[in-house]
């Protein structure tokens, strides 16, 4: 009689787990199905390689989801896609859409920067400041350049063509120092007028047409 | 007593295949890793994504790694100057500039809390003078 009761026991048990975890089983399914039918799929590339892919949303956190390429699934909305890759930042958004898939492209080389001076470069500005400017004059004047083409690569002066004008010196006029000076190819006629150690203004003529270009007076 | 273990072990191997069939099942059906964002304050999103680099597999962490402080909104929310902390000292703590680009914030100046005048140049009006007037441009 025990006998047959410890066996009743047994297989109570053995039925109850079996349902449990069957139940388990239904449950991975049945939230499987709603997860694919209530979430959209986000398929995203970098143009670049060794490029690290993050998402976020306004309000919420941000998190990797992959290097290159990536796919995911993610509750419908719009999400800010990310990637950082040889010193340069990307963004785009993406409208997920339920049971749909979105096709993103991140390329690093449409990425929006701002030109600053510093990544000008500035090629025999040294004779000029051997011609009498100071230093600080010498950033005003580089900064006077940058203004008339911030994007310029490479700003050069012809160092044959630099000539200080006749100065009176009893005079409180500014110096001034006359040179050519190529912006990215172009071919200008420069005059920086100058006083003290901190003044300086630039005046730019374009050589072909003659007109002025620039003039920070 | 032996066909009850018998019993018991084939219960026991069709529990198993149905775990097995319903992962495989779970997967097919999902098909991918299923990303679940968590709520944070504004901007965190964007500025953790500004700090990944190369093929980083991690992001820092608001409240963790990083905090924000006074954003200020420019140009119809185009632009926002927020002020970044690090909480493990990781860094310095400065300003970053944000632009709104293809709809998302992205990083464009700093962090940092010294930038070139020259930007006076290129940024907008309202940007530029903010950063001047709270001491960040310098010549």
């Amino acid at each position: 009689m025990d006998n047959t009761g410890s066996r009743s026991t047994l297989r109570l048990i053995a039925v109850l787990i079996s349902a449990v975890i069957l139940a388990w089983c239904v449950y991975l399914i049945v939230s499987a199905v709603i997860t694919s039918k209530t979430t959209g799929i986000l398929v995203v590339k970098s143009v670049q390689p060794k490029a690290s892919i993050s998402i976020s949303q306004p309000g919420h956190g941000a998190q990797f989801i992959g290097v290159d390429n990536a796919t995911v699934r993610l509750k419908p909305g719009v999400y800010n896609l990310a990637t950082y890759v040889n010193g340069k930042e990307t963004v785009t958004t993406a409208n997920i859409k339920k049971g749909q898939t979105t096709n993103a492209t991140l390329d690093v080389e449409r990425s929006f920067t701002i030109p600053s001076v510093d990544d000008v470069e500035f090629q025999n500005f040294n004779f000029i400041l051997n011609s009498g400017i100071s230093s600080e004059q010498m950033s005003g004047l580089k900064l006077d350049f940058f203004r008339y083409k911030p994007s310029a690569k490479v700003i050069a002066v012809d160092s044959g063509s630099i000539a200080q004008q006749p100065h009176n010196p009893d005079s409180t006029d500014p110096f001034r120092l006359d040179f050519r000076v190529s912006v990215d190819g172009k071919i200008l006629k420069a005059e920086a007028s100058y006083a003290g150690i901190t003044d300086i203004s630039l005046k730019l003529t374009d050589q072909g047409s003659g007109k002025v270009v620039l003039s920070t007076n | 007593m032996v066909m009850q273990t018998r019993q018991y072990i084939k219960l026991t191997i069709v529990l198993v295949a149905a775990v097995i069939i319903a992962f495989i099942a779970r997967s097919v059906i999902v098909g991918h890793p299923v990303i679940s964002l968590e709520p944070a304050p504004a901007l965190t999103g964007s500025v953790a994504q500004s700090f990944s680099i190369g093929d980083s597999k991690t992001l820092p962490v608001y409240g963790t790694d990083f905090t924000l402080k006074n954003a200020h909104y420019f140009e119809n929310k185009q632009w926002v100057v927020v002020m970044v902390n690090s909480v493990k000292h990781d860094f310095d703590p400065g300003v970053l500039v944000m632009k709104k680009v293809n709809g998302a914030y992205q990083a464009v100046l700093g962090p940092g809390s010294q930038f070139s005048d020259s930007y006076r140049v290129t940024l907008p009006n309202s940007v530029s003078r903010y950063l001047g007037e709270s001491g960040y441009l310098h010549g």
